[in-house]
């Protein structure tokens, strides 16, 4: 071989051991998905699956459980995404500024972020103990809930509680990639605001949101993404429960597959996660990354 | 009047923030009695060396630590390996099908894991590769490359390119080149690529609790999660355990915040 030959070679070279192995471990394994959903395969009994069309779908969006899935799920995102953006944004805010202690405010403001999952749900199941929890204990004191609350016997809280862990420990992420977006606007924008005598909130509504529109963009896009496929720390809190009130469409892909054992009904969902995923990405980048790139 | 609002504000955002970890490791340090008193006890009762010597000797937490780091670190040695190439022929090169495979190994992020789990758990069964943990290796690895190989490349878009240029010139082949200029000079990017391999191998539950039946082969994550709605263990051991996992991550980050942020923010600032 010419070494010409070679270094047009090379490149493909370097990337086919990666290339094989998301082909063989992530593609080939989604198409197998798909092929699953059209059987009746079962945990326990998977070599005796039969081919029934598409009757997993039909189950599915014609199913009762649909609108409370989806009502969880929704809830899950919306809230998750905006109280993530917003807790970070402020957070973003406070320590753009010079204070004094502001490096002992950052490395605080980011210690969530580190905690491994399960014990981030460790941590919050003890601290919503419904008898020995501070955070009942203090909330009764101040008369908010009654004594001896339980935070997951109930639907609308136990949504609650799993949103607050989830945002507690994903808030530094927005908060790191919106400082990070704060640093990159030029110092003589905000001198001139001020020379203008726009004061501190003007400035932010007006320079700092409109600067960080692209950030914001792909920050939202991921937290999407994350929360929409985020199984482990609702799975571990609630695992779906009450009743249905918290199983989102990833935890009832997991509870259909490996809990009851239907695994073609748990790919059929997990199926439909993902063409919701890629549908969202490529609408978002089609109505806002392509527009917000333009006015850049 | 304007600097109280706002270190009362910053204040109260900063105890929010790490009130958690004091209670975590509060109620590690407190003995059995402690935990059921009204009001809390909000300081430690227990010697912190008697409980934490205690807590090791008598829970399987050696086991469970030395299967996570056995798996997370042979997991990010391959997985780190597969990203400096991939990412090198990304980054360093123009050529037919590059968009389209950059684009291949990307869409693996938005392909659910929930999802995945279900025909890796049906091939593994034919393969064997359930309740092992070189199925579970496997797994790592597998979740790992895209992301690594995406961070790689925006730290390999980063370099000068001249030195690169002036050693082919040279009659340096590719692969020479890649060893002794560009990784002699991503050593940072190549440390903070495996630390979050690492990361996210430590921090792996779904996988690691599906896939593993057997507690001898237990990850850190799984033991851990099994103290959950157990009522032999008490709070303040499953809260020692807590702090033992999140240790080695909270060195890490430590060391590594900074690389680990432009590493994921390089696509979504630079766009």
């Amino acid at each position: 071989m010419t070494d010409r030959r070679k270094a047009k070679l090379g490149p493909y070279a370097f990337i086919l051991p990666t290339i094989i192995v998301v082909v063989v471990f992530w593609l080939i394994p989604i198409g197998k998905a798909f092929l699953l959903t059209l059987t009746n395969a079962q945990l326990l009994a998977i070599g005796n699956a039969k081919y029934i069309g598409f009757a997993n779908y039909a189950k599915f969006f014609s199913g009762s459980d649909l609108l409370s899935i989806m009502k969880a799920t929704l809830i899950y995102v919306i809230f998750g995404v905006g109280a993530t953006y917003l807790v970070g944004l402020l957070a973003a805010t406070m320590v753009n500024r010079d204070f004094w202690g502001k490096g002992v405010a950052r490395a605080l403001l980011i210690l969530p972020w580190m905690v491994p999952q399960v014990v981030l749900v460790i941590i919050w199941k003890w601290m919503l103990n419904p008898k020995y929890g501070i955070i009942n204990f203090v909330l009764a004191h101040l008369g908010i809930l009654p004594e001896n609350f339980s935070w997951f016997g109930n639907g609308s809280f136990a949504m609650v509680a799993i949103l607050i862990a989830t945002i507690w420990k994903e808030y530094p992420l927005a908060m790191l990639i919106l400082l990070a977006g704060m640093k990159s606007i030029p110092n003589e924008i905000y001198d001139a605001a001020s020379v203008d005598g726009a004061n501190a909130f003007q400035t932010f509504l007006r320079i700092t949101l409109p600067s960080l529109r692209f950030v914001t963009t792909i920050l939202v896009l991921l937290l999407t993404i994350w929360h929409f496929g985020n199984f482990v720390i609702i799975w571990l809190m609630t695992q779906g429960g009450p009743g249905n009130a918290t199983a989102t469409l990833t935890v009832f892909t997991y509870l259909n597959a490996f809990k009851f054992g239907d695994l073609g009904y748990g790919a059929t969902i997990g199926m439909v996660i993902m063409v919701v995923t890629l549908g969202i990405s490529i609408a978002y980048y089609h109505i806002f990354i392509k527009r917000t790139e333009a006015s850049a | 009047m304007k600097k109280v609002v706002f270190f009362g504000s910053v204040g109260i955002v900063c105890i929010i923030a790490f009130f958690p970890f004091y209670w975590l490791i509060n109620t590690s340090l407190l003995r059995e009695v402690d935990l059921f008193s009204y009001p809390p006890i909000f300081f430690p009762r227990r010697n912190p060396f008697i409980a934490y010597y205690n807590y090791f000797a008598n829970s399987h937490i050696l086991l469970w630590l030395k299967n996570t780091v056995l798996v997370s670190s042979i997991s990010t040695l391959i997985s780190t390996i597969l990203a400096i190439f991939a990412a090198y022929s990304i980054s360093r090169f123009r050529y037919r099908g590059r968009t389209f495979l950059t684009f291949v190994i990307l869409i693996t992020q938005m392909l659910p894991p929930v999802l995945l789990i279900i025909p890796i758990y049906v091939i593994f069964l034919s393969f064997k590769l359930n309740n092992t943990l070189i199925g579970l290796t496997i797994i790592f690895t597998i979740l790992t490359v895209p992301i690594g190989t995406w961070f790689l490349k925006g730290f390999f878009d980063t370099l000068p390119k001249e030195l690169e240029e002036s050693a082919t010139i040279d009659g340096a082949s590719q692969l020479g080149t890649l060893f002794r200029i560009t990784l002699p000079l991503s050593v940072s990017g190549i440390v903070a690529t495996a630390t979050w391999s690492f990361i996210i191998a430590w921090d792996e539950y779904l996988f690691a609790s599906t896939i593993i039946n057997s507690q001898q082969k237990w990850m850190l994550s799984v033991g851990l999660s099994s103290y959950l709605g157990q009522y032999s263990v008490s709070w303040s051991d499953i809260m020692t355990g807590a702090v033992v996992a999140t240790i080695p991550l909270g060195f890490l980050f430590m060391f590594f915040q900074r690389y680990l942020l432009s590493g994921l923010t390089a696509g979504s600032i630079k766009g």
